[in-house]
């Protein structure tokens, strides 16, 4: 009747087996965390009293207690910005090193895309908790903990941006018999100036964001207020502590957004 | 007003808030079985007055009567199971990408089912025959299961036009089908569509750039420019020069 | 001859604005340097970085499986279930939000979707942490504070993506399905949300690898997973326990990411 033979679907695409499999997976792997977190939502009905005061303390903020905060903030910037830079500035060999599209062999590029994505896989926080067994209390230990951060992030960012760097005026150049130095300059260097900044100062916000709790572990900054006010039960003061973390990172948000936008 | 007139667009006019004119006092009736191509340039008001027909869009003033039914008096239930009687093919195939050709096709279904068997995907055996019966018209039957977005420019086109065909229209509205396709997939999509006339009876509008497909496959043409109908007889007393007007009219 | 002057003052201008660009980053270095009260290196961080580096080359390999419950891969599985639960949870909340958020952008809900955004700026202005500290007091310590904590964190991220997401996606296989007289939840199950899942799926993996991250240091704080073994090895000194953690941490989160990649890079 029909011109064409209807085609025809195997068993497993007929009843979706894959898809089924797949979510017959995620239900179970549900379950299994759900047990083995102790998720128990009746939770939150026994601990109500303690969550109320929690609460009612945090929405009255003891505003006095800013005075105390204020150099703790500002050393936590100043520890975000001098991480950032140094991260940055060991950053950009290793982003050169990394990047496929640049004479070298795959042996280079390859171990040091691996060693990057080891720096990568640590989160702020934990690598400051060994730093600070290493190297002592104090915001020494907080800014190498983010200029080593800064670095695995920074680098990622920037061999992505060399490698989509367009060799063509760079192979003119150089059979015009350009230095390497020439090349980078006139023709490499233009072409990624604006995007590096741009990550930059996006790594900063984030460096702004992680240094506020790094004192939780002994690395300088506001987190240090953050844990004493908690372990003291002054939820009036962590509100400040919390209020003032929100206003540092909103400001550097909005600055750097600013001149990210200025610089495209 | 005759019984054999499918559609009349009385006095239609279309004019968009930032106050421009889509459509200007247009007037035309349509004959039961009738293949008429609408042509004019891009900007002229052919999908205006397309998205007015099955009211994708409200009109300004005027009226436009669908087997005797004033259209702009349909709200909700009423008004989508007026659509399910009008065929919507489009530039740009309005494909459900993610989903097979036999889903895309049973979608024209869709103003026959309720909600929860149209997400369960529960379609009767006899719409899912009719999808196979149609994809066939179309030569598309062996893509049955393949993804859409595997399918070529011209192959979504006739897929699309296998899922207006499930709708048994009564009306076939085509909003410039060929616009993106080349030429000789162009012919074919246009035989498919005549197709849709010649041996399901189906009244066919269909938007088109080229005189030349315009001249080979319509019954009567329609020309607009501008917002206002400027151009209508059958194709055969047609000559390319009075076509050729309704492009350039006014400059020439 | 005017164009070139205006070139010249052009010129001009930008040599100023570099100018004024330099004092400004050069004074906001002098500020920190000089206003930056560094701390002291402490004398042994020779010989603990020794004890941290042969900790790494001898690492405590009986602890990785004891069947205590306490040991290495345990606790490994509890940081994923953690992440996985906040991930899911988050991801469920957030598809009706992000929905509401796009449709009410053009219309008379406008403010409300003014009001969801500044919400999910100030969600993702927490850091997890201190969420896991306040959940802590609500719930008390362990993995149901952390998976609270990622939740409502992953939230902010998520709720941002997917309306971005909804916003940007392609609408065209609606209107097929309206003109062929579909009805709204018809639309929405056979057009926009076949259209949107893959987009979903790749940011949620996407938030899951973030949340592993994140989860393997809510233990610090006492929240549940790989962090709290690390915090008391730390404290107690027990560098080779330290090695193996770290070692562990760092598999499991390179792991999770290669899977991760793989599925993302598939599903577009």
């Amino acid at each position: 009747m029909h011109t064409s033979e209807v085609p025809r679907r195997s068993f497993v695409k007929k009843y979706h087996i894959k898809g089924m499999i797949v979510i017959a997976i995620l239900i179970v792997l549900f379950l299994y965390s759900l047990k083995i977190c102790g998720v128990d939502p009746s939770l939150f009905v026994s601990n109500i009293a303690q969550f109320g005061v929690l609460i009612g303390q945090m929405s009255n903020p003891d505003w006095s207690y800013f005075s105390f905060i204020w150099d703790p903030l500002v050393q936590t910037v100043q520890m975000a910005i001098l991480g950032t830079t140094i991260g940055t500035i060991f950053a950009i060999p290793a982003a050169f090193l990394a990047a496929r599209n640049l004479d070298h062999s795959k042996v280079v590029h390859g171990t040091s895309r691996f060693v990057l994505d080891i720096f990568r896989t640590l989160p702020s926080l934990l690598l400051a908790a060994i730093l600070v067994a290493i190297f002592g209390i104090g915001p020494t230990t907080g800014t190498i903990t983010l200029a080593i951060f800064s670095f695995g992030m920074i680098s990622k960012l920037f061999y992505e941006v060399l490698e989509t760097v367009d060799m063509g005026p760079a192979e003119a150049m150089k059979a015009s018999g350009a230095s390497i130095i020439q090349i980078i300059r006139l023709a490499i260097i233009p072409q990624i100036a604006g995007q590096f900044c741009s990550f930059f100062l996006y790594t900063l916000e984030v460096n702004v964001r992680s240094s506020t709790v790094l004192g939780y572990v002994g690395a300088g900054g506001l987190g240090l207020y953050l844990q004493q006010t908690i372990d003291e039960f002054n939820y009036s003061e962590t509100a400040v502590v919390i209020l003032a973390t929100f206003a540092t990172v909103l400001v550097i948000d909005i600055l750097s957004n600013y001149l990210r936008r200025k610089l495209q | 007003m005759s019984d054999s007139d499918i559609l009349q667009v009385n006095h239609v006019t279309k004019v968009y808030p930032n106050g421009i004119k889509g459509l200007d006092d247009i007037s035309f009736n349509v004959k039961r079985g009738e293949f008429i191509a609408v042509v004019g340039l891009s900007g002229a008001g052919k999908s205006t007055l397309f998205r007015s027909i099955n009211r994708m869009q409200d009109i300004t003033n005027g009226e436009i009567f669908i087997n005797g039914t004033d259209i702009s008096k349909l709200k909700g239930k009423e008004l989508r199971h007026f659509r399910r009687k009008i065929g919507m093919i489009f530039q740009s195939f309005n494909l459900v990408n993610r989903l097979t050709v036999q889903k895309n096709v049973l979608s024209g279904r869709v103003g026959y089912y309720s909600t929860w068997k149209t997400i369960l995907g529960l379609y009767s055996k006899g719409d899912k025959e009719k999808a196979v019966r149609s994809l066939d018209h179309v030569n598309m039957l062996k893509k049955l299961y393949d993804r859409a977005d595997s399918l070529s420019g011209g192959q979504m086109q006739r897929v699309a036009i296998a899922r207006t065909m499930m709708q048994e229209p009564d009306l076939v509205l085509a909003d410039e089908p060929v616009a993106s396709l080349d030429p000789k997939t162009s012919e074919g999509v246009m035989k498919d569509l005549r197709n849709l006339n010649v041996k399901d009876h189906d009244t066919v509008l269909v938007n088109l750039h080229s005189i030349d497909l315009a001249l080979e496959f319509a019954d009567r043409i329609i020309g607009i420019r501008d917002g206002q109908l400027v151009f209508d007889k059958a194709a055969a007393q047609s000559t390319p020069d009075d076509l050729k007007e309704i492009y350039e009219g006014g400059n020439s | 001859m005017t164009i070139p002057k205006i070139n010249e003052k052009q010129k001009r201008r930008d040599r100023y604005s570099w100018i004024v660009w330099g004092i400004i980053i050069i004074v906001i270095y002098g500020w920190c340097f000089s206003d930056m009260k560094f701390s002291h290196i402490q004398e042994s961080a020779g010989t603990v970085s020794k004890s941290i580096f042969m900790g790494l080359i001898h690492p405590d390999w009986a602890y990785i499986y004891n069947g205590s419950g306490e040991d290495l891969v345990s606790q490994l599985i509890m940081t994923l279930a953690i992440a996985f639960l906040g991930t899911i949870i988050a991801a469920i909340i957030s598809v009706p939000f992000a929905f509401f958020a796009s449709r009410s952008k053009n219309s008379k809900y406008n403010v409300t979707s003014k009001v969801g955004t500044f919400l999910l700026t100030a969600i993702r202005a927490f850091p997890e942490i201190v969420l896991a500290i306040m959940f802590i007091k609500a719930v008390g310590p362990g993995s149901f504070a952390g998976v609270m904590a990622l939740g409502i964190h992953s939230i902010g991220m998520l709720g941002k993506l997917f309306s971005e997401s909804i916003e940007e996606m392609n609408h065209s296989s609606e209107y097929s399905i309206v003109a062929a007289g579909g009805s709204k939840p018809q639309v929405f199950a056979l057009s926009t949300w076949p259209t949107i899942l893959p987009a979903l799926i790749s940011y949620t993996l996407y938030s899951f690898e973030i949340s592993v991250r994140s989860a393997s240091i809510l233990g610090l704080v006492g929240a549940g997973g790989i962090g709290a073994p690390m915090i008391m090895a730390l404290n107690t000194r027990n560098w080779p326990r330290v090695g193996i953690i770290l070692f562990g941490i760092v598999v499991m989160v390179m792991v999770i990411d290669g899977c991760s990649g793989y599925i993302r890079k598939k599903l577009v």
